[in-house]
């Protein structure tokens, strides 16, 4: 009968709902984004805030690259309404494609991460293709499915991913800057490392931030709402979503390439095992904004190294504490301080009159 | 193209279409001249929106062909449809619950010019900005333009409606029941204001008040169990002794 790709044309009443990963996308907390170009400046002082006060040089550098990753992530799950359970992928093929140009082509930082980000868009255009044929749960099964079929290859392609064991030793990158060649050490030089990888976060930050201010990112947004509508305004609602897939993939890789040159270390460790772990930094800290997800990865990895340090099942508390946080404010820790909080202070005042 | 009163805009053919047991369409054919207003009533389950859906490419007709400004559309998915120029307002409201009034009105205001632009801000882009305003101002919610739409009460959220399809600048406008569920003052603005877009576009609407329809329309097209029962003029059809039995007995 109809195209199965688009739901069912039943007039106006949106498309069937009911699974958890709708819920996430359509609450309130996904509402119109309030801050926009603001959220420049605020990446730029939580960068600094994290620059003086996490001792660990590692870690902090870490919160850059895992903000930029779950800020990606949120192009698709607050803006489009399309919750990815794969995340991991693109993440660990840019770890695993900057850790072989390194390894074996060059040392060049900017070749890897060209590499990483490049190979990474390619292959997303093919996965997002595939997993776009379906929406909402259907959506988050395939895309999980090809995180799956990702850890199997790399576990198994021994030759190439060196399996079990990982691409250790993977040489420092070099930094080519006209007139100037910087090692990218992080061991032996954080700062460097730090406030390049600042750099590289908020350029391509500023450039989502665009995204979604333009034209078709608010088509993005529009079709989160109500797809079968921007579908009669003319729009080719698929490919708006599918570049929207391509864009968060192609940040993965670059912030998975980016993770392999701070560890000079690439395997099925940590890389392939995060996407219930980003999808979580984006809930923690909000899906109405970009800033939010950053936000989220900060504040969870901060939970992580603290709490990892004094108990064995950490994992547990965390998880509670996430539990509690969805079911006690949706919009997550952005979304209080920019819509709950004011609201309680404006009904404070009100009731004081 | 040249176009004058008396072109065809819409001219569809034998459209037929059954769901499982029920033949919802049956056999109907229509011609909508250029800057006409052509209503199509029937009772409930007679067909009409499930007409609209033929002809918008929602549903595929199992026979019959539907041409629009001159190129057969039959078969086209209802987004290319829609960027030909053939715009519909719902008999059930949808539109972007979210999204402020303003913000509902310029996706489709831009999506003739800017639809895929990702390298600007839609802020700035001066003519999406000035045509959002224009159709805000005409249908009367230019008050209400940072509401977000799911705070709007069900009148205004229907005009809502209206407004994005009219934002598209559409050469052909379909309206299922736009007075559906309205108050008789919400009512009589809706009906002055449709009267007054027929100025610039052709109209193709759906309504059930009868008193409505026979004052505005040029002509007027009577479903009845999925087929066209009568086609005239208000007069004609006022005067049709089994139009008047299917209205007054509900059935025949
Ligand atoms: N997608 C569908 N699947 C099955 N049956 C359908 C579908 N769409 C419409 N029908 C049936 O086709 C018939 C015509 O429905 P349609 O909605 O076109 O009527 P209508 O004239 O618009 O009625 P109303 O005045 O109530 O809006 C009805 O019997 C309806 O149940
Ligand atoms: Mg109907």
């Amino acid at each position: 009968m109809t195209d199965l790709r688009t739901p069912p044309a039943s007039d106006g009443t949106p498309a069937g709902t009911g699974a958890a990963a709708v819920t996430i996308a359509r609450t309130r907390g996904a509402g119109p984004a309030r801050w926009t170009w603001g959220q420049l400046a605020l990446l730029v002082v939580l960068a600094v805030v994290v620059m003086f006060t996490v001792p660990n040089p590692s870690l902090a550098i870490g919160m850059l690259v895992y903000g930029l990753w779950a800020a990606g992530l949120n192009l698709l799950v607050g803006y489009g309404g399309l919750v990815s359970f794969g995340h991991a992928l693109p993440f660990a093929w840019g770890g695993y494609a900057a850790g072989l140009v390194l390894l074996h082509v060059s040392t060049s930082a900017w070749l890897a991460m060209l590499v990483a980000a490049g190979s990474m868009a390619v292959l997303s255009l093919l996965v997002g293709a595939v997993c776009l044929r379906r929406t909402e749960v259907y959506f988050s099964m395939l895309t999980l499915a090809f995180a799956q079929l990702g850890f199997f290859i790399a576990l198994q392609w021994d030759s190439v991913t060196r399996g079990d064991d990982g691409l250790s030793g993977i040489p420092v990158p070099t930094l080519w800057l006209p007139g100037v060649t910087i090692e990218l050490n992080a061991l032996r030089d954080p700062l460097t490392f730090f406030l390049f990888t600042a750099v590289v976060v908020l350029v391509v930050f500023a450039a989502m931030v665009l995204y979604t201010e333009s034209p078709m990112g608010r088509v993005l947004q529009a079709i989160r709402e109500n797809e079968e509508r921007a579908r009669g305004c003319g729009y080719n609602t698929r490919l708006v979503q599918l570049a929207t897939f391509v864009v968060a993939g192609t940040v993965a890789g670059l912030a998975g390439g980016l993770f392999a040159m701070l560890n000079n270390f690439v395997g099925l460790q940590p890389y392939w095992l995060l996407s219930g772990v980003v999808l979580i930094m984006v809930i923690l800290g909000g899906r109405s904004s970009l800033f939010g997800p950053f936000l989220g990865a900060v504040v969870y990895l901060l939970l992580e190294s603290s709490l990892s340090r004094s108990f064995a099942s950490w994992q547990l508390i965390v998880g509670a504490i996430f539990v509690v946080c969805v079911l006690a404010f949706p919009q997550g820790l952005w979304g209080l301080v920019t819509q709950t909080l004011p609201s309680l202070v404006r009904r404070g005042r009100r009731t004081a009159r | 193209m040249s176009r004058s009163a008396g072109d065809l805009v819409l001219e569809a053919q034998g459209l037929d279409r059954s769901f499982g047991g029920i033949h919802a369409v049956d056999d109907v054919s229509l011609e909508v001249p250029e800057g006409s207003l052509h209503a199509i009533i029937g009772p409930n389950g007679s067909g009409k929106t499930t007409l609209f859906n033929l002809i918008t490419g929602h549903t595929r007709p199992t026979s019959g062909r539907v041409r629009f400004a001159g190129e057969d559309i039959t078969g086209m998915p209802y987004s290319k449809v829609a960027r030909k120029g053939l715009a519909k307002s719902y008999q059930i409201t949808t539109v972007f619950p979210l999204l402020t009034v303003f913000e509902n009105v310029r996706i489709a205001a831009q999506a003739a010019g800017h639809a895929y632009v990702f390298w600007r801000p839609a802020d700035g882009i001066r003519a999406v900005t000035r045509r959002t305003e224009e159709v805000l101002e005409r249908i009367g919610l230019a008050a209400d333009r940072d509401v977000v739409a799911s705070n709007l009460s069900h009148g205004d959220q229907r005009r809502l409606d209206l407004a994005i399809a009219l934002a598209t600048s559409p050469r052909l406008l379909l309206l299922d029941e736009p007075t559906a569920g309205m108050s008789p003052p919400e009512t009589a603005a809706t009906v002055e204001l449709v009267q007054e877009l027929n100025r610039d576009v052709t109209i193709l609407m759906i309504e059930h008040k009868m008193d409505v329809i026979l004052t505005i329309a040029d002509r007027i097209t009577v479903l009845h169990q999925g087929r066209k029962l009568f086609e005239g003029t208000p007069d004609e059809v006022r005067d049709h002794p089994e139009v008047k039995e299917v209205y007054l007995t509900g059935s025949r």
